[in-house]
């Protein structure tokens, strides 16, 4: 009997479910060195003295280090969310992992879409005006568009337990990272091949996604290396005219890493495939792209350090209703840092890109013209000078040379004072800019037959200045805070204008918003117990924006941005025994004016159980407190309860 | 269909791989201790670092010991080439003379730029666990994360003071230094 329902059970199993059984075995056999060194019963020192480096590492220990903000002494608004955090978090895709920044704004608007933000600027879809004032790069590799200065978020995934950690900067950090890092720098930094060896295969399920990844990790000689495979699916969300958005999305991925060193130099080759689908009332949208980083970093006898980073980049996106667009970027940088006299540290570079893309137009909707190569270079100098041991004066400069606004100097100052070793007073001045892109120059817009918007053929940079000052303290080993303000002066900002000489249309793109935003953000570590850490963040923004003179004053200053006033969240990390922790984070964030969405609040929860050195069982919970609450303006979608129940296997 | 199947499978290969003994982990300083002990190993000091062909080679802490027993135990009996390994403790960095390895204890967190600047270039590894210690300017720092230890090194420091730090310790490790990004 019990035989034959196990037959008829084997008889069901699909071909595809075989090979990807298959594969997984496959896998399990591939990790059989990492499974030999099982860790966990070689206690004794004699034990460990064998072990190699590497397995040294993966060597798991019982006291569990403060792994609080590192304070680091970097002049500016740091958050560093670390591979802990991102761990405990539970979250499953970048943007998720981005709401642990307290100097960060994130509105999920559909299954996949979002808009993240810095210092305000979150955009309006209906004036045709985005977040495009933020710089996002994964292991120096630039992920915002050229096309529009905005970052397309649902193509922006890696291993996300391979994450070391993400830096992110609020404020401009255009010296150093160029154009469009105009309200803040997410560095995104994946970990040493070296450091990710063995077989880690993880799987979650929920009410609202299901993903599942695979990652190997060995070494050949010298050189250690990596590969990946990921999946996942996304339900759709609600809608806010009631029933579903029909906004499910599913999206693969494949990526690689390898690194080699030998003692001064070390070389790092990296890249990533994905291909995803999107449900959009629309007609579906597909995604796809694939990226190759290669970066040589050699050290010299004395304090110098030279690095050489370059990458391709391949986006392709595409709507069945028509509209698609190819990108293919190459991209080479140079960067050289040394001392000289003891009391001068330099970097200095220079980097090249080229934004090659090809737009199939969509109705109504041209690029004129639709191809194009856009050549992007740059040279930069900084010197960091001591003053005193305690005083330091940085002084940086960015010379950029971009296709539609020429040479634009990007210079920056900053003053540190480490007041005492457990406290660092900053300031700093420093310009920024957005400059054009092909959206805000070549667009056309017709509605029905009628030319109804065109680009600013006089379109220029976005520019800002920014005034910013700092602290950090650690007053005592359990405490660690950190507080930042800002005066921000924005000029020449984007906005509609008449077609002038009284004729109304075509509308174009003008520079006629002008204005100030202010704020203060802050965040600060409390370790209450050994195992028990509570994290609070919060920030507060002012816009005061107007148009000039001339301008058209078409669609009022909030086309620039929806941003609330005041966010702040409080998170708890602890361990309640050495293989038991739970995590909550409890969120604000404060009505946005206009368009009008209410204040919300909403809370995360996960528990974690490492069942064996080998596995991690967890269940987390997402904006539990309501059954939907609204994030961002209608057409965005209401975000719903979610649960999701994940395995983690180390083999 | 597809999907669910899979996770199935993955939760079944849990049950079967999570039943496995658990032996009690070590502790993490002793496992640092043999961190240190692999650095003697892996780390090619100038020559002119040890008096003579078989000086010891001196492992040493500085500030409060994390280590108890731990680091002698480690080291007890080992040699590298001819030179046997010892170990010492330091109070303060000016007491800091002939070492080679010297571990930087976190009660020194508030001093560490001054104990960096006062080594500088001399052929002394240092090694903390400091947070952020190597972007400081300490040579290896000790990350503890996820339950498990990771090396982030600062070659430039370690060139400074004219040691060659074997690929077998770079390879795994976190390059850290002052170039950006």
């Amino acid at each position: 009997m019990s035989v034959q329902r196990q037959t008829s059970e084997r008889a069901g199993v699909s071909p595809s479910r075989a090979s990807v059984a298959l594969a997984l075995l496959a896998a399990v056999l591939l990790a059989r060195p990492a499974l030999g060194q099982s860790n966990g019963d070689s206690s004794s020192t004699e034990d460990l003295k064998k072990l190699s480096v590497e397995q040294l590492m993966n060597v798991e220990v019982t006291s569990v280090s403060k792994t609080s903000q590192p304070l680091g002494d970097a002049p500016a608004a740091v958050y560093i969310i670390t591979h802990d955090d991102i761990v405990r978090s539970g979250a499953t895709t970048i943007p998720e992992i981005l709401r642990l920044a307290p100097n960060l704004e994130v509105f999920q608007t559909s299954a996949s879409g979002y808009v993240i933000t810095a210092r305000g600027f979150s955009g309006n879809s209906a004036a045709e005006s985005y977040s495009d004032k933020l710089l996002v790069l994964v292991d120096g590799r630039s992920v915002y568009s050229p096309l529009y200065s905005g970052v397309y978020w649902d193509a922006l995934d890696t291993m996300i337990p391979d994450i070391e950690r993400i830096e992110v900067i609020s404020g401009p950090g255009a010296t150093l990272w160029g154009a469009n890092a105009m309200n803040g720098v997410i560095n995104i930094i994946t970990r040493n091949a070296g450091s990710t060896q063995g077989t880690l295969l993880t799987a979650a399920g929920g009410n609202l996604e299901q993903t599942a990844s695979a990652r190997v990790g060995d070494q050949i000689d010298d050189t250690a290396f990596r590969v990946y495979a990921k999946g996942l699916v996304g339900d759709a969300l609600q809608s806010p005219t009631g029933g579903s958005a029909e906004d499910g999305w599913s999206k693969a991925q494949g990526g690689f890493r390898t690194d080699w060193s030998e003692d001064a130099d070390s070389v790092t080759a990296e890249g990533d495939a994905y291909r995803g689908n999107e449900s959009v009332p629309t007609g579906d949208t597909g995604i796809s792209g694939a990226d190759l980083i290669g970066r040589w970093v050699h050290s010299f006898a004395s304090d110098s350090q030279l690095q050489l980073l370059t990458y391709f980049d391949h986006v392709e996106r595409f709507n069945v209703e028509g509209g698609a667009f190819v990108l293919n970027t190459y991209d080479l940088e140079l960067q050289h840092s040394f001392d000289v006299l003891g009391w001068n540290s330099i970097v200095w570079g220079v980097g090249e890109r080229v934004n090659d893309y090809d737009i199939t137009d969509a109705a109504g909707l041209l690029f004129v013209p639709p191809h194009r190569a856009l050549n992007l270079s740059d040279i930069f100098g900084q010197d960091t000078i001591a003053l005193t041991p305690a005083l330091r004066l940085i002084l940086g400069l960015k010379l950029e040379d971009d296709p539609y606004s020429g040479t634009t100097p990007l210079p920056d100052g900053r003053l540190a004072w480490n007041v005492s070793p457990k406290v660092l007073l900053w300031s700093a001045v420093s310009r920024a800019i957005r400059s054009p892109t092909p959206f805000d120059r070549d667009v056309e817009e017709y509605l029905g037959s009628t030319l109804f918007l065109v680009g600013g053929e006089d379109f220029t940079p976005e520019t800002l200045t920014a005034y910013e000052a700092g602290m950090r303290a650690q007053p005592t080993s359990a405490l660690s805070f950190s507080a930042s303000t800002y005066y921000n002066v924005y000029d020449d900002l984007r906005s509609i204008e008449f077609a002038g000489d009284g004729a109304i249309l075509p509308l174009h793109f003008g520079n006629g918003i002008e204005g100030e935003t202010y704020g203060v953000e802050a965040w600060g570590d409390y370790q209450v117990l050994e195992g028990w850490r509570l994290s609070l963040g919060g920030a507060q923004e002012h816009e005061n924006l107007r148009f000039q003179p001339w301008s058209s004053g078409l669609l009022g200053t909030s086309q620039v941005g929806d941003d609330p006033s005041y966010r702040a969240m409080l998170r708890s990390s602890s361990n309640l025994t050495t293989d038991l922790s739970f995590d909550a984070t409890l969120r604000y964030v404060s009505a946005l004016p206009d368009p009008a969405v209410p204040a919300y609040t909403e809370l995360d929860a996960r528990l974690a159980w490492r069942v064996s050195a080998h596995c991690d069982l967890a269940l987390s919970g997402f904006n539990l407190l309501h059954a939907h609450h609204e994030e961002f303006a209608p057409p965005a979608d209401l975000i719903g309860r979610s649960v999701l129940a994940s395995v983690e296997l180390h083999l | 269909m597809q999907r669910r199947g899979l996770i199935a499978l993955l939760v079944s290969l849990a049950a079967c791989t999570c039943c496995g003994a658990i032996a009690a982990a070590p502790s993490e300083y002793e496992v640092k201790a043999v961190f240190l002990f692999n650095f003697s190993q892996f780390v090619s000091w100038p020559p002119a670092a040890f008096g003579t062909a078989d000086a010891p080679l001196i492992i040493a802490v500085l500030g409060t010991d994390p280590f108890g027993h731990e680091l002698d135990a480690v080291v007890k009996g080992e040699r590298v080439g001819a030179h046997p390994l010892e170990v010492r403790r330091y109070s303060d960095v000016s007491q800091v003379k002939d070492c080679h390895i010297l571990f930087i204890d976190r009660s020194e967190a508030t001093q560490l730029g001054a104990i960096v600047q006062a080594l500088r270039g001399r052929s002394i590894l240092t090694v903390s666990d400091i947070d952020d210690a190597a972007r400081a300017g300490v040579m290896i720092n000790l990350v503890t994360q996820s339950d498990r230890i990771r090396m982030q090194i600062n070659v430039a420091a370690a060139r400074a003071g004219g040691l060659t730090i074997s690929s077998k310790l770079l390879r795994p490790a976190e390059i850290v230094g002052p170039v950006e990004g």
